[in-house]
Formats: C-alpha cells, sequence, structure tokens
C-alpha cells in the first residue's frame, strides 16, 4: 500500500477506476494491502450502481398539483407586483405541463365527463381555472361561474346515482359556484347583466329541481341536507328573477314586486 | 442532454420559456425522483418531485451557477422541509405495490429484491452516509459536484464515503 495516501483516499481512487469501468481483481492488484478491507466496499459500491430506478408512469400526479398550485398562485398574484406578461408566462409553463400530463395517461378526452374520484377530475378542474384566469372579460367570468355551478350539480347526480351518496362537498362547492355569480353578476353594469341574472336564475331553478329528484331516494339526514340547499337555489333564483327584469328601482317597481322583494331571503343578507 | 444543451436550455428556461421549463422537466423529472425514492419514502418519492419542480419554477429566474447542484440543494431542502427523513419513520419503506408483489411470490422478481435490499441497506445507515451513497453512487454525481451541493470539503466526503461504505456493507451482508 502506498504510505503516502490514507485509506479513504485509496478508497476514492479505487472507485473512480470502477466507474471507469475497471474490474475489482484488477482495482485491488494495485493495493495488495488493502484489498482484503476494499474489496466488499467495491462490491457495495457495484450493488449500489444497479439500484433500479423507481417507475414513473404515474407521473401524472405531482404534474396535476404542480400546474394546480401554479394556477392558484398565479391566481392570486398581485397585479401589482406582477404584470399581466410574467402571468401569462406562468400560465404557459402550467399548460406545458397538462399538456405532458395529458400525454404522458394517454387519454386525452377523459377529462370531461370525470365525477371526484376519477384520476382525470383534477385536470377537469384544474382546466376550468386556467379558463377562469385567462378570461379577461367580466361578463365571461361570470358565465362560467354559472356553467361550473351546473357541472357541479351533473356531477352530483351523476355519483349519486352511481352509488356514491351525497357529495356534500360537490353540493357546498354548486351553491357557492352559484352564489358568486351572483355577486359578480351584481357589479356589472353592462346591458347584458338583466339577462345573466336570468340565466342564473333559470341555473337555480333547474338546481332545485334536481335536488328534488334526489331528495325523494335520500336517507332522512341527507334530506334535511338537501332541503336547504333546495330552500337556497329557491332563494337565489326568486332574487335573480326579480333582478332580471331591468333593474327594477324601489321607486318603479309593482306593489307585488315590492313585496317579493321584501320578503327575498336573500335581500335580508 | 449535454453541457452545451443545458446551457442553452436553461438561458431559455431562466426567461420561463415554457419548451425550455418542459425539457427541464422531461430530463431531470425522472432522477430527482430516483434521488427521493432511496433518500425519502418510496411512496413520497413523485410527491417530493412535484414539489421541487414547482420551486424551480418560482426560483429559476435568479439561478445562478451549477444547476444540477442547486436542483439537488432544493431536493434536499424539501425532503426535510416535509420531515419525511427515512430515520424519522423507521417503520417499513415498503409502497403498496412491493408489499403486493411480495405476497405473491410468484411475482417477486430481481428488480424487486434488488430494490428491497437497497432500501433496507440505506435505511441503516445514518442520514448524512445515506446522502453521499445516493448522491455519489445512485445518482452518480462526482465528489466535487456533492461539495458543491452540500457544503462539505473533498477530504470530509472521501471520509463519510468510506464510514458509508463500511456501514452499508454491514447492512448488505
Amino acid at each position: 500500500m502506498n504510505k503516502a495516501y490514507s485509506i479513504e483516499e485509496i478508497l476514492d481512487i479505487a472507485i473512480d477506476k470502477l466507474i471507469d469501468g475497471a474490474n475489482i481483481q484488477v482495482i485491488l492488484a494495485d493495493y495488495p494491502e488493502a484489498a482484503e478491507e476494499l474489496r466488499p466496499m467495491l462490491e457495495s459500491v457495484v450493488r449500489l450502481r444497479q439500484a433500479p430506478a423507481p417507475e414513473t408512469k404515474s407521473s401524472i400526479q405531482p404534474l396535476i398539483r404542480i400546474i394546480a398550485k401554479m394556477a392558484n398562485e398565479t391566481a392570486f398574484l398581485n397585479p401589482r407586483i406582477v404584470n399581466f406578461k410574467s402571468r401569462e408566462k406562468v400560465l404557459r409553463i402550467a399548460a406545458s405541463f397538462a399538456i405532458i400530463a395529458v400525454l404522458s395517461w394517454g387519454t386525452v378526452n377523459a377529462a370531461t365527463n370525470t365525477v371526484p374520484g376519477d384520476w382525470f377530475y383534477p385536470i377537469k378542474l384544474l382546466t376550468e381555472k386556467v379558463r377562469f384566469m385567462l378570461s379577461i372579460n367580466r361578463e365571461k367570468k361570470v358565465e362560467l361561474k354559472i356553467t361550473y355551478s351546473t357541472e357541479r350539480l351533473k356531477e352530483l347526480v351523476s355519483k349519486y346515482h352511481s352509488g356514491g351518496g351525497l357529495d356534500r362537498n360537490l353540493l357546498r362547492v354548486m351553491l357557492d359556484e352559484a352564489r358568486a355569480a351572483l355577486d359578480d353578476g351584481q357589479k356589472l353594469t353592462t346591458t347584458t347583466k338583466p339577462l345573466l341574472m336570468k340565466r342564473i336564475s333559470n341555473m337555480s331553478h333547474l338546481q332545485s329541481n334536481e335536488l328534488k329528484k334526489l331528495q325523494q331516494m335520500a336517507n332522512p339526514y341527507d334530506k334535511k341536507i338537501l332541503e336547504k340547499s333546495i330552500s337556497r337555489c329557491g332563494e337565489l333564483m326568486q332574487y335573480c328573477m326579480m333582478k332580471s327584469s331591468n333593474e327594477p328601482t324601489d321607486s318603479n317597481m309593482s306593489p307585488k314586486q315590492q313585496e317579493m322583494m321584501q320578503n327575498c331571503p336573500m335581500m335580508k343578507q | 442532454m449535454n453541457e452545451f444543451d443545458l446551457d442553452n436550455v436553461l438561458e431559455r428556461a431562466r426567461t420561463l420559456d415554457d419548451e425550455a421549463m418542459t425539457e427541464l422537466y422531461q430530463f431531470y423529472y425522472p432522477k430527482i425522483v430516483k434521488f427521493i425514492y432511496y433518500r425519502a419514502r418510496p411512496n413520497d418519492a413523485e410527491d417530493l418531485a412535484g414539489e421541487v419542480f414547482l420551486k424551480v419554477i418560482r426560483s429559476i429566474k435568479n439561478q445562478r451557477g451549477n444547476f444540477e447542484a442547486w436542483l439537488y440543494r432544493i431536493a434536499r431542502n424539501v425532503i426535510i422541509d416535509k420531515g419525511r427523513y427515512m430515520n424519522s419513520r423507521p417503520e417499513t419503506e415498503l409502497n403498496g405495490e412491493f408489499a403486493e408483489q411480495i405476497e405473491d411470490t410468484t411475482r417477486v422478481h430481481a428488480s424487486i429484491d434488488a430494490k428491497l435490499d437497497i432500501h433496507h441497506a440505506l435505511s441503516q445507515v445514518n442520514d448524512e452516509q445515506r446522502e453521499f451513497l445516493i448522491f455519489k453512487f445512485i445518482q452518480g454525481l462526482n465528489n466535487k459536484e456533492i461539495a458543491m451541493i452540500t457544503d462539505k470539503s473533498i477530504g470530509a466526503l472521501r471520509a463519510i464515503q468510506f464510514r458509508a461504505l463500511k456501514a452499508l456493507n454491514g447492512a448488505l451482508s
């Protein structure tokens, strides 16, 4: 053994030779005095270097998380700090990653009809989120909220009929989206405002009807939850219906309209 | 991806060019998964690799110097942040796929044995040693690169290497 080198240095040199492709026997021949100690260590190195790589076929999951987080973060970026170009760039990266995710999964059109619990459901939500963020027009945003609330209803019904029970989270999201559509819709000053209010009213009507059908099949506990939700849909429908009739003010409303407005719980909130 | 390509891709990635980011992701994602797979719990590897790339996207604009060293430093921090060191959870490290295949002995094959052996052996050495072994022999980094990631001198790394392989032998034998 060369006395100028410590055993740690000799091991390092021997490993470099091994990595370069040299045979263990040949390497040890250069260090006969340390051979006994080095041999098992070099053999361990060989085993470690042959460690199999994990399969990453499910890489869609982390990708979805990355994209979703990026989308979330971008949604809340302060526009004063981050200009639209930066925001657009981040979204483009998210879109590229989404394409990889979809291609790597190999089922491009699977996202549209998914329900919670499906692999592709997060992609569906993500797509909605990205579409919403990319919409600059306020009316378009209200329309999207109406669409998403309706979509949650479809999922809720589909899940219920496939034996998944009443998904309370979906129900909550459905109602929240509807309420958000109303809140955003009320801020509009355009001529399409009454039309959008009418659409929210129609949507609430549809939701109320569908929930009533579910209620007939539901267990007593779910019946109560559905009852409250139906009531909320009814309030929303009633309120939007009144608001859709050309924004009547108290002074130009008919007595019947004024009475409806006063009795509507949404007005009291 | 050779050095020239990496430089080129990095230059574009720093401007958040989507194609460059995608290339980086495709090239480094399997490497990072492999690192985390052996370094932390197998079940968490892909989740944490996702976290790593999220951090990369957030901060690549300001990245300078050796990219791989920077990337692995992020991966280390993600593992530390999540508190998922193998030592802190010495219970089984097998994911569902492994456990299932072990039960069905006819499906057990060499690569699974190898993964299990190495996982078990790595869980027997201390954290510093495990990290070195993974960087050097599983990830294929050299001492200089590991020094950049860990802020340790080459001499210190040689000492860690010696002690780590000694400890590993005991676990593998």
